[in-house]
């Protein structure tokens, strides 16, 4: 298991050539992932072909929003900036399902036509094909195989998606990884922590984040669209952050609380985002083997909705059905 | 080349092919055959000893080899048609009486005529027994064991006649071809009908697999309470109608089509148009879009003769290629991408089918009509067409087809017209779609 440095839900799409199946999975599948079907394979790599240009563009804004981190600009406050002007970073696509036996080509053949982007990969197979599945697995060319037979399908589909929406996407991560600290880094490979942190996620039902270091903390948006900063503290570095208290001129009490691991404060947050508001309190929470790591949560109602929140994303989208957004850009005009 | 096929081929027969030791190993059969050694034997000794007293007999031998019958009569377990005791037992008893035992005959008599008729019969006996490879090493390791003890108990050397090697060499390689080949049809039957229980699975998997998907929502809609459950719940029944008639209709043709070389005549009055009309009115199009690419083009009616219910599995049949080819073609499924037109010229009937789909090559086209022919990998078993072509010539007609790779195919079929009535004669020079207002 691996805590994703950089996570949002993104978008899934369907490749079978048989039109009924499709619409019925577009009934039964969970609502509130960004899904679309097609029947035909140049439909579906034109869409790959489209998001895989935006994936390209995603990462390369968020190469220079580290970038500029480095030349000195506030990371909290480009990434909020990012969530409210990137609109188009909602539901790209980062899963492919296709059906391995279709007329027009097989599906193994389809998904070595899909660009090279590090997306997910997922068969669909009749029980006759499951040696070849087994074969596409081992070579890497898949990440999951489902058997189109089996009882519970709607489940397990939704399983596998689930596992798949929460691995680490690997050109954002690699570039989030970077700036962490090795301390940082080994603390967050806790799985302890990782349990801790998921949980955390979902409790506040956090569909994007991204974990930042100076200010070390996670920055979250949930569905709704609004902000959430989780700040950490290593144990060992409470001192530090005592005495960042007592020259901010925080109260006794609290300076108190930092030192005896009940309390974290916002101080490095608020002044990451030159904020002039006074620095919160909020109860530590001790993670990890020994507690080691420290974390707090801070909402960010005052940021107000950031962008397009995901639920308005997946309210605007068109009703779910089969080969209804059909590329301009391919096949016979 | 052809050298390397053909010892490929002899390779695969002779090494590869699993060995079919009892041939039709039915109890009822072996039951037989031990009836036959039991009595044939007794029998035999009685009439060469009796009746047509020949050079040598041996009671006790002909009693040892007349009871090994009765292991075949009584086997000792239950399943023992093709169990390995059986398989040995079998084929121990079979070299005994038949190779070892009649050649032996054959030198003891002095290689009489009549022993050289039995010999001759054995040798096709045997072959109708065993796999024939394992006959010809029977046959050849009973020839040298009987000779060697004929030798041994006359002590004279043993001559062959040319005539008796001609007639034992004839003898043996009809049956040995004769072998070969039925082992090879039967092989091919096998084969073909696995083909067909293959394609049958096919066909039934995704709309099975879409049940499935169907039964899942109706667990859903069964907490539900908003205002469009009902109409939901509605939709799903429509839906379970759909697929069943689908699976229906995949099962109806399937089995009309693997009835293809024996159809039953049935003479009736078919109007093409009202033919064509309703075949694609029933079709179980996967999607509103594929409905909606077939066309008909109505130039003139014609009445034709023939069983309506075959001629309209003959177009379930077209519709259905036509629908796969545009399909592997990734067809938007534009309309008139099957377009489906019927006319008349010259007291002949003609309905045309022409799809926008993939197309054949040269060397499909040649092959098409012929059964267990079949281009779609693993999803046509290719009695499609030939059981169009039976019916077609059935009713005095022909089937045609023009197609080039990626081109899209037409089949035409000509049909001898009868006399039109008036009604038919009014419908002509309009093109219907029959599932939209046309």
């Amino acid at each position: 298991m691996k805590f994703p440095l950089y996570h949002r839900l993104s978008g899934v799409v369907f490749l079978d050539d048989e039109t009924p199946y499709l619409e019925m999975l577009a009934m039964v599948l969970p609502q509130d992932w960004p899904i679309r079907f097609y029947t035909r394979m140049d439909d579906f790599l034109a869409q790959m072909n489209h998001d895989t240009q935006l994936w390209e563009d995603d990462v390369a804004l968020h190469q220079s929003m580290v970038n500029q981190w480095y030349a000195g600009k506030s990371l909290p406050r480009m990434v909020i900036d990012y969530w409210r002007s990137c609109v188009q970073r909602h539901g790209l696509t980062n899963i492919a399902v296709v059906d391995y036996a279709m007329p027009a080509a097989n599906g193994l053949e389809v998904l070595k036509a899909t660009p090279a982007w590090p997306m997910h990969r997922v068969l669909l197979t009749g029980k006759a094909d499951e040696y070849t599945a087994v074969e596409a697995f081992n070579d890497g060319l898949i990440d999951r195989y489902v058997t189109k037979q089996t009882p519970d399908l709607v489940q397990r589909l939704t399983q596998v998606m689930g596992q798949l929406q929460h691995a680490p996407m690997d050109m954002h991560d690699g570039i989030w990884r970077n700036i962490l600290r090795r301390g940082q880094l080994m603390a967050l490979q806790d799985r302890a922590v990782q349990l801790e942190l998921k949980a955390w996620v979902k409790t506040n039902d956090c569909v994007e984040y991204v974990v930042l270091t100076e200010p070390f903390g996670l920055l979250a948006l949930d569905s709704a669209g609004m902000a959430h900063w989780l700040q950490f503290e290593m144990h060992k570095d409470i001192s530090h952050a005592v005495e960042l208290a007592k020259v901010a001129g925080v109260d006794g009490l609290t300076v108190e609380g930092l030192a005896q691991g009940q309390l974290l404060t916002d101080l490095e947050w608020t002044h990451a985002l030159g904020s002039t508001a006074a620095p919160q309190a909020a109860p530590a929470m001790a993670w990890g083997t020994g507690g080691h790591l420290m974390a707090a949560h801070f909402p960010q109602h005052a940021l107000g909705t950031i962008g397009l929140s995901h639920r308005a994303f997946l309210d605007n989208q068109p009703e779910r059905g089969v080969d209804l957004d059909e590329h301009p850009r391919s096949g016979r005009q | 080349m052809m050298m390397r096929d053909a010892l490929k081929k002899l390779k695969k027969w002779l090494i590869a092919l699993e060995l079919e030791i009892i041939l039709h190993p039915s109890r009822r059969r072996l039951q037989w055959l031990g009836v036959f050694t039991l009595l044939g034997h007794l029998v035999c000794w009685w009439l060469w000893t009796e009746v047509m007293p020949q050079a040598f007999e041996d009671g006790r031998v002909r009693l040892a080899i007349a009871i090994t019958g009765l292991g075949l009569i009584w086997p000792p377990a239950r399943d023992a048609g093709n169990s390995p005791g059986m398989r040995t037992y079998f084929t121990i008893v079979c070299w005994l009486q038949l190779p070892f035992f009649f050649i032996w005959m054959y030198w003891m008599n002095g290689g009489s005529a009549m022993w050289m008729a039995t010999v001759a019969v054995m040798i096709v006996v045997y072959y109708h027994l065993t796999d024939w490879r394992l006959a010809t090493l029977g046959l050849m390791g009973g020839a040298i064991a009987a000779g060697m003890l004929a030798y041994f108990t006359l002590g004279v050397a043993l001559t062959l006649p040319l005539e008796h090697a001609v007639t034992f060499l004839f003898a043996w390689v009809s049956a040995a071809l004769l072998a070969l080949s039925s082992a090879n049809l039967r092989r091919e039957r096998l084969r073909n009908s696995l083909q067909v229980i293959g394609i049958m699975a096919h066909e039934l998997r995704t709309p099975v697999a879409t049940m499935a998907l169907i039964a899942q929502a109706i667990r859903g809609e069964a907490v539900a309470t908003d205002a469009l459950h009902t109409k939901r719940l509605d939709g799903l029944a429509t839906r379970m109608d759909g697929l069943t008639r689908a699976i229906n209709h995949h099962i109806d043709l399937q089995m009309a089509n693997a009835r293809y070389s024996h159809l039953p005549s049935q003479n009736e009055t078919i109007s093409a148009y009202e033919l064509v009309r309703k075949a694609v009115e029933d079709y179980p199009f996967g999607s509103r879009r594929e409905s909606q690419c077939v066309q008909i083009l109505l130039y003139s009616d014609f009445s034709f003769m023939g069983s309506s219910r075959q001629f309209t599995q003959v177009i379930n049949n077209i519709v259905k290629n036509a629908l796969f080819s545009l399909k592997s073609a990734q067809s938007r499924y534009d309309s008139g991408d099957l377009c489906i037109e019927i006319g008349e010229r010259d007291g002949r009937g003609r309905i045309q089918f022409k799809d926008r789909g993939i197309g054949m090559g040269a060397n499909q086209l040649k092959l098409i009509f012929e059964p267990f022919y079949s281009h779609a990998n693993e999803t046509g078993h290719g009695l499609g067409l030939a059981f169009c072509k039976q019916v077609v010539e059935a009713a005095q007609g022909t089937i045609m087809v023009h197609a080039e790779h990626a081109m899209g195919a037409t089949f035409t079929l000509q049909l001898p017209c009868q006399p039109t009535s008036g009604e038919e004669k009014k419908r002509a020079n309009y093109e219907v779609s029959p599932l939209s207002p046309a």
